[in-house]
């Protein structure tokens, strides 16, 4: 019963990092709802963990950890190149590629 | 996860040709120190990727298995990891054009990408799976970024964010995969009856995997990023790193649900009809001549997981028609990377940012050995005969009416014959028009012979079927 709550916890989570996404176009604003999605599984997987008894998917959740860091890392140095190329952190201001 | 125990060193040294790769990178990196040209760092890269695939080729302790069952070294997944890595070697030459500056750091990150690529080769762990495949993420990450313009950075931007998105979607289909089967083992083989989560996490995990697959829903950064990126990454992303998703895919679904084959059948006999239809019929009306390659290596990921469906229709993975699907994908995926790799790296003897399809007019008059090379790829990524792409998909084609989807196999058979409507439109142009300007065309000799070399091996590829046989006896390797 506790899994199913948790779970429903971290899917609301996503589904709000989901929103996030969707609905902005200021690069922070989306590193920031990617880092929450990337939580939310991260809660899932330590909540199974605690649920089971067993080390690995807090394994896993540790590699996802530090994925997420790099990924920030990346991120962030794309956002700074947008700033040199167009002014502001506005991804939706790169719109060079069209059919 | 018992670790290196006893004779640690020969774990060690089973993995010594990656330990290599990792080395040559970081002494590429500070090769930088030295202003050593472009030239001979690509060199050095080609000859150390083909060495570690000899060694790897040399050393290869068949059948063993280590960190317990984490990674499993197999002819399967020997085969693939030699595919990819040559598919880093196809465009180390040239991807010279596209490097104005920091040209060590793209040799570097391509090395370690290779590293994640044969990881994720071997490993029957979603654990490994995972960190391989988000390796290679972030090193392709960093490979597209290169390039100075508007184009380059906009490309990366949409692949960076929908790349990272697909991560929390895969890292939260695990921990629901956990939930049922209570390992991240995939080839632990678990008696569990279909449950719901075991679906959700399904879901989750297709369409996290799906997204560096570029099947039908999860296709649109991949348009925009083989558009906007070098052409010698477009050539990488679009081969190596699908080849990757495609071996991932393979073994998340085919190997992990082993138990809940029927709902992988469903899910991807849809996704493979409507990938193969939206990617040839886009294409139909494609100016733009790398979106019109893109959409078409959409629809090439479509012909690829039909092997999934076959696999998944027959629902027993010890069945002869599974390794002879299995066996047909791991045709295509070699043919595929020297056909579509090559259309892309074509592209670099046009001068331009957005290409289309009429500047290509009048090839054949200024270069006819560049027209001819690329009007083969293109008439392999058809699939007319005498070609590698004949053979990969007249295998496909076969194992889909041995596994009795001979409806599918009718579908993938006139989505074929939609798709030589646009490749035979590119031939025209090249042959039957003038050129548009004079000074269109980059025909030095180091843009042509990437051209001719990967025409000869789409031709030359199509021997292997005599080894058909060979790859029929690997494939059950997959499912162990």
């Amino acid at each position: 019963m506790e899994i199913f709550l948790v779970s429903v916890l971290s899917l609301i989570l996503f589904s709000i990092g989901l929103y996030g996404i969707m609905t902005s176009n200021i690069g922070i604003k989306m590193l920031i709802s990617i880092e929450i999605l990337i939580n939310a599984a991260i809660l899932n997987l330590v909540m199974v963990a605690i649920a089971f008894g067993n080390i690995s998917p807090i394994l896993m959740a540790l590699f996802g950890i530090a994925i997420g860091a790099v990924e920030s890392v990346i991120g962030l140095s794309l956002l700074t190149a947008t700033y040199r190329k167009v002014g502001r952190v506005a991804i939706a201001l790169l719109k060079e590629i069209k059919w | 996860m018992s670790g290196i125990t006893t004779g640690g060193l020969t774990v060690l040294g089973y993995f010594s040709p990656l330990i290599f790769l990792g080395i040559v990178g970081f002494a590429i990196l500070g090769l930088s120190i030295l202003k050593t040209s472009k030239k001979a760092l690509s060199w050095i890269t080609f000859a150390s990727l083909g060495i570690s695939a000899i060694w790897l080729y040399l050393i290869f302790p068949n059948g063993t298995s280590v960190f317990d069952g984490t990674i499993v070294f197999n002819q399967f997944g020997l085969y693939f990891a030699i595919v990819m890595i040559i598919s880093a070697m196809f465009i180390t030459y040239p991807s010279i054009y596209g490097l104005k500056a920091k040209s060590e750091i793209f040799y570097a990150t391509l090395l370690f990408v290779t590293i994640g690529m044969v990881v994720a080769a071997f490993s029957y762990n979603l654990i490994t799976l995972f960190i391989a495949f988000e390796s290679v993420s972030i090193g392709t990450y960093v490979l597209a970024s290169f390039g100075k313009n508007k184009r380059n950075l906009e490309g990366t931007v949409k692949y960076f964010f929908t790349g990272t998105i697909a991560t929390a979607f895969i890292l939260f289909g695990a921990s629901f995969f956990y939930i049922d089967t209570h390992t991240f083992n995939l080839a632990v083989l678990t008696a569990s009856t279909p449950s719901p989560e075991l679906t959700i996490a399904l879901i989750f995990l297709i369409v996290g995997f799906g997204f560096k697959l570029a099947i039908f829903p999860m296709h649109q950064w991949a348009i925009d990023t083989y558009d906007g990126t070098e052409n010698s990454v477009s050539a990488f992303l679009s081969a190596g790193s699908k080849v990757l998703a495609f071996v991932v895919v393979l073994k998340m679904f085919l190997v992990g649900f082993s138990s809940d084959l029927h709902e992988v059948y469903y899910l991807f006999a849809v996704l493979a009809i409507l990938t193969m239809t939206y990617g040839n019929v886009s294409a139909l009306s494609q100016n733009n001549m790398k979106r019109l390659l893109a959409y078409s290596s959409v629809a090439q990921a479509g012909y690829l997981i039909l092997v999934l469906a076959v696999v998944g229709s027959v629902g027993n993975t010890n069945s002869p028609v599974a390794a002879v699907a299995v066996a047909a994908g791991m045709f295509y995926a070699i043919a595929y990377i020297f056909m579509k790799g090559g259309a892309f790296i074509t592209m670099n003897t046009v001068k331009g940012d957005n290409l289309q399809v009429s500047d290509l007019s009048g090839l054949a008059k200024k270069a006819p050995g560049v027209a001819v090379g690329f009007s083969i790829m293109l008439l392999a990524l058809a699939g007319i005969p005498l070609t590698g792409g004949f053979f990969a998909k007249y295998l496909l084609f076969l194992s889909l009416i041995e596994g009795g989807l001979w409806w599918l196999a009718v579908i993938a058979i006139l989505n074929s014959a939609i798709s030589v409507f646009y490749y035979f439109r590119i031939i025209l142009y090249m042959f039957g028009k003038d050129p548009q300007k004079d000074d269109i065309f980059n025909l030095e000799n180091s843009f042509k012979i990437p051209v001719y070399v990967s025409a000869f091996l789409t031709v030359a590829i199509s021997v292997l079927v005599i080894w058909f046989p060979t790859m029929i006896g690997i494939a059950p390797g997959l499912f162990r």
